[in-house]
């Protein structure tokens, strides 16, 4: 019987499924009803079903059995050996049987969630994201950008096709669109010599977000929902800013803010996790 | 001038369709991983970092999990990108025998051990919470007003939400700002998403 229960309990502590509900121990009082001292072996069981809230942290291992947890957690069944304890009324020893009982509350294999173990390293990168729409408005070989990383980014790899997107647009937008504004330059000869990348590249070269918590948070720094953060970036990328670059065109980096954007539908949560629910 | 603005249309109309929703033919065939907006800030000593995916292309009600993806949160914190993220919140999916989905998350700063819990739940972790679901997509821009710039050959941004109503599948971390940034008082972030080679 010891034996049987041992191996029911490595089993329960591989599975692990009941952590959680262990708090349930009120039963304990009936187990104080009785006297009988040799009963108190089922007691024991009992405590087999408390091990199963250690077995909660085999669930976080969860490098283990897979598939097979959702059978172990079945054994949290045996845990409800314990109850029996209780039940039994044998003496101070039924207490311990009422944790058993914990075993029971679990539904088999619920809440023990099985996930993969793979190094992330041998993950096959697909996609990455930062500062929005600088792929999708100024990245040529996007599928190539999306597999790689800031430290690529930081290399200029990129520079030169941000450049030709930038001398696109305004080839399109200065003459007519931007006419009341005053554009950036784009040097197709040397690229890095443009106001336009000059102002874009601190921006979006490489491609993270710079989270400076000794300023207020609000994009640039950071990416807060809701931020205007397509407009900012288009008058960086369009607009001669001051501050920015070489050269003081009169703009600021606001000066496009309202052009695509207004104001989200979703209503932001005050607190987390502050994205709104459908 | 609508040829011109057609140019423009070419260049943009990625940034049209979400922050980086579509923003590559491979991440657009695959919406699990394909993400479409990351978010990070920080407000009164946390730092919140969001990961957005599965967007306006592939919208549902239920979030969209999917247990061969993996998906980080980089966080630099030495201004270096040559040497890479100091930290690398790593975060999958799993379901459990009964088919509920979970949620595993490692190396959230100031937890020992991954946090797991389930999905569509705020999960209490050691220094922060985690919280993954289906979200109201926050990412707003004008795309009727751009489909109407590029019919007209005329700026014509009305500045209403094109992604009202559609949805994404959000992960959403909230961290100990000062851990981290490994004490320091700025950090680095971008999020990936990856998928697990078939193994032949």
């Amino acid at each position: 019987m010891r034996t049987l229960l041992m191996t029911t309990l490595a089993a329960f502590l591989v599975a692990g499924c009941e952590g959680p509900e262990g708090p349930e121990g009120p039963q304990g009082p009936q187990g104080a009803q009785g006297e009988q001292g040799p009963a108190g072996a089922d007691g024991a069981d009992g405590a087999d079903g408390e091990d199963g809230a250690d077995g909660a942290d085999g669930a976080d291992g969860s490098d283990g059995a897979d598939g097979a947890n959702g059978a172990d957690g079945a054994n949290g069944a045996d845990g409800a050996n314990g109850a029996d304890g209780a039940n039994g009324a044998d003496g101070a020893n039924g207490a311990d049987g009422a944790n058993g009982a914990d075993g029971a509350d679990g539904d088999p294999g619920a809440g023990n969630f099985v996930f993969m173990t793979d190094d992330p390293a041998t993950y096959l990168q697909v996609d990455r994201s930062a500062m929005p729409a600088v792929n999708t408005a100024v990245i040529a070989s996007k599928d190539a950008y999306n597999e790689d990383t800031p430290a690529t980014d930081a290399t200029l790899a990129y520079a030169g096709e941000i450049n030709a997107s930038l001398d696109f647009l305004h080839t399109a937008l200065d003459a007519d669109d931007l006419a009341t504004f005053t554009p950036c330059s784009v040097d197709l000869v040397d690229p890095l010599a443009g106001e336009c990348i000059q102002q874009a590249a601190p921006l979006v070269v490489p491609d993270w977000h710079s989270v400076d918590y000794t300023s207020p948070a609000g994009f640039p720094n950071g990416r807060v929902p809701g931020d205007p953060a397509i407009d900012i970036t288009l008058a960086v990328l369009l607009l001669d800013v001051d501050g920015l670059g070489s050269t003081n065109g009169g703009h600021t980096a606001g000066d496009l803010i309202g052009l695509s954007q207004t104001a989200d539908d979703g209503i932001m949560l005050s607190t987390f996790p502050f994205l709104a629910a459908p | 001038m609508e040829v011109r603005l057609t140019i423009l249309t070419l260049a943009l109309v990625g940034g049209a369709l979400a922050a980086d929703h579509i923003d590559g033919p491979n991440a657009a065939a695959d919406p699990a991983v394909d993400i479409t907006d990351v978010f990070a800030w920080h407000e009164g000593g946390r730092l919140y970092a969001v990961l957005n995916f599965a967007g306006a292309g592939a919208t549902t009600t239920t979030g969209m999990y999917d247990a061969d993806a993996l998906y980080g949160i980089h966080i630099d914190t030495d201004d270096d990108a040559s040497n890479g993220a100091e930290r690398t919140v790593w975060i999958r999916f799993g379901e459990d025998a009964v088919g509920n989905w979970g949620v595993q998350v490692t190396n959230f700063p100031g937890a020992g051990a991954p946090v797991v819990g389930p999905v569509e739940s705020v999960i209490t972790a050691p220094g922060g919470h985690v919280f993954v679901g289906v979200r109201n997509d926050p990412f707003y821009f004008d795309f009727a007003g751009f489909q109407s710039t590029i019919s007209t050959g005329n700026l014509a941004f009305t500045g209403a939400d094109f992604f009202a109503g559609l949805n994404v599948t959000s992960i959403v971390l909230d961290m100990d700002a000062n851990v981290a940034a490994a004490g320091g008082d700025h950090v680095n972030v971008w999020g990936t998403s990856a998928r697990r080679p078939i193994t032949p």
